[in-house]
């Protein structure tokens, strides 16, 4: 599997700042990383290792911006019995199937979906694991809002919802205390592919995005901006955008 | 001593959570700080780590299975060491514990005398 460039960079950088940092668990700076188009795969493998050093106190938070290739992702509490169409036309669509460990069912992730992956510690946030699910939404919301988008956290349905429509799926793992996935907001995906399942299980509501909203494009780095923006402030922490850890 | 593998407290607002997965079995060892178990709580799955080092004796819960924080989910015991009664009523008892506020402090380790024998 060729390796994008920005991960290769990442890499490169990682190395030889590792070596010269202090620990940095108590470390309030966030930083974040846009990766551009990544395979789920390699996201997955790239947390592992991010979540390895951050148990270790080797670096600080992170978070990860990026988009995934075409994939059906089935979570630890989903099944296969959730895709409503045939392997074939999955394949033909140039979808693959994958499982993860994070919480959650059945979700499609695509090109123009922006995907927030964070490696937080919260260990030093209280470890409360639903105030951490809360702050996350709250980002999406009052982004959503900057795009005069009125949405809403649903009490029977996780994710964020824009009337009856499901407009950013959640997804979590928590290791060690250390947080692992996190959201995909649908800023100007095709939303087709999620036809071919039934998202988190649920059969009797839609999905939408923010493009579908607005019947205008938004610019994926405009959305990921004001993530960071209302992530600093809703998580009380400095957000640096970067391109070493 | 026999250390009681607790349903960990997640938040405030978390009163009962459910067991997806069980990465160990029964009579496997385990160690300190190695995730055992996998729960989940709405969108989050939470790894479930050891207390102690150990061998895990008695799984209490089984996967699918709901347990109010503070409820035992298994006993992990030294080498050598038996256990020999596990009170029928323990994760009801410390049930009603919590209830009327007698809070335990996060991951306590916690020994019934009746257990060691």
């Amino acid at each position: 599997m060729a390796r994008s460039g920005k991960i290769r960079a990442f890499n490169k950088w990682r190395e030889p700042i590792l070596t010269k940092s202090e620990p940095a668990r108590k470390s309030k700076g966030c930083r974040v990383f846009n990766l551009g188009t990544v395979d789920f795969a390699e996201a997955s493998q790239l947390q592992s290792e991010l979540i390895e050093l951050r148990i270790a106190g080797k670096i600080p938070d992170v978070i990860l911006f990026l988009q995934h290739s075409p994939v059906i992702t089935i979570g630890a509490s989903g099944g296969e019995q959730n895709i409503v169409v045939p392997q074939s036309i999955l394949e033909s669509k140039g979808i693959s199937v994958v499982h993860t460990d994070r919480g959650g069912d059945i979700t499609y992730h695509g090109p123009g979906q922006l995907v927030g992956y964070q490696i937080l510690d919260l260990k030093i946030r209280g470890r409360d694991v639903h105030q951490y699910v809360h702050n996350l939404e709250e980002v999406v919301i009052r982004t959503l809002g900057d795009y005069s988008i009125n949405a809403h956290r649903d009490p029977d349905y996780p994710g964020i919802w824009v009337g009856q429509e499901k407009i950013c799926a959640m997804g979590i793992r928590v290791v060690h205390w250390i947080t692992k996935h996190g959201f995909a907001l649908n800023v100007n995906n095709d939303l087709t592919p999620f036809s071919y399942i039934k998202p988190c299980g649920i059969t009797d509501r839609g999905v939408t995005s923010i493009n579908q909203l607005l019947r205008r494009e938004p610019k994926i780095g405009d959305v990921t901006n004001s993530i960071i923006r209302h992530f600093s402030v809703v998580f009380g922490m400095k957000v640096y955008e970067a391109t070493v850890l | 001593m026999a250390t009681e593998l607790m349903m960990p407290k997640l938040g405030t607002k978390i009163i009962e959570v459910t067991i997806i997965e069980w990465k160990k079995k029964e009579g496997e060892s385990v160690e300190k700080g190695e995730s055992i178990c996998v729960i989940k709580t709405m969108k989050v799955a939470f790894e479930v780590e050891a207390p102690e080092s150990g061998i895990l004796a008695k799984i209490m819960a089984k996967e699918g299975d709901t347990v109010p924080v503070g409820g035992v989910l298994a006993y992990i015991l030294q080498p050598g060491e038996e256990l020999v009664s596990i009170p029928k009523s323990r994760i009801k008892k410390r049930e009603a514990k919590r209830r009327r506020g007698s809070e335990r402090p996060y991951a306590a380790k916690c020994c019934s005398k009746s257990e060691n024998k």
